[in-house]
């Protein structure tokens, strides 16, 4: 299997190369996909958190006699 | 005759796939650069992100504050710590956008030769012919470091290519 490349260039000169990536360079691109996966995960689950938290708090204050509007005006 | 205050440095439409682009040998006669992205990245999602490295800066010397909204998701604002190992340049679009649209993204950086810290700027909007899936974002940062800028390199966040048709513009401007 080709190996994934890189485009060049060279703003001095105009000259454009494509280079294939060194093994090193591959082994670091991978490293950065799974840190930025594993960011993601970690964001979504922090919204996904929060979500329910306003839904919890929403449901609270209704409890509290609270009508839609003001639920909405407290939680935006 | 006036003078230019946009150059065209270099540019790049690509006619194949590749991992990343760089610009080198930037040149050092200008006052500020303008990086304009017109790109797609094989990421099997409509959207994707870009990673901006200047010359090989290292680990620990980016910070950005960013305002975005994507999708249906209401507006967000994040801080990425400065721990990061590049600027995240929001929102390039990926491979289950509408066929052969491309995003429109620019990248400001002030005073990049300067013997102080580099600032940069960026606006992004993710184009794509739906309803519903669609982006814009933008981002002030920070490099920490005081070296003249003379690279850069462009490497898609999650996907693994900038796909056939991905457009890079370099610009150089200056202050006369």
């Amino acid at each position: 299997m080709d190996k994934p490349t890189k485009l060049v260039v060279n703003c001095e000169t105009g000259e454009q190369t494509v280079v294939e990536l060194t093994d090193e360079e591959i082994a670091q691109l991978e490293a950065d996909r799974v840190a930025a996966e594993a960011q993601r995960a970690e964001q979504e689950a922090a919204e996904q958190a929060r979500t329910a938290k306003r839904l919890s708090a929403a449901d609270k204050l209704r409890a509290l006699g609270l009508d839609e509007a003001e639920v909405a005006a407290l939680l935006g | 005759m006036p003078t230019p205050t946009y150059v065209a440095i270099a540019k790049t439409v690509l006619t194949g796939s590749q991992a990343t682009v760089t610009f080198s040998g930037i040149v050092n006669t200008y006052t500020d650069l303008l990086l304009v992205v017109s790109a797609r990245t094989d990421r099997a999602s409509w959207t994707d992100n870009i990673n901006v490295q200047m010359n090989s800066i290292a680990v620990g010397s980016y910070s950005q504050r960013d305002v975005y909204a994507y999708g249906t998701s209401p507006l967000s604002n994040n801080l990425i710590s400065s721990n990061n190992q590049f600027f995240r340049f929001y929102f390039v679009v990926g491979a289950n956008a509408t066929s052969n649209t491309f995003s429109s993204q620019e990248i400001y950086i002030p005073n990049y030769t300067g013997s102080t810290n580099k600032v940069f700027s960026t606006t992004t909007a993710g184009e794509n012919n739906s309803g519903t899936d669609f982006a814009i974002g933008a981002s002030a940062g920070l490099v920490s470091n005081t070296a003249a800028m003379s690279g850069l390199t462009l490497t898609p966040q999650y996907g693994t290519n900038f796909v056939s048709g991905s457009r890079f513009d370099l610009y150089g401007i200056k202050n006369s």
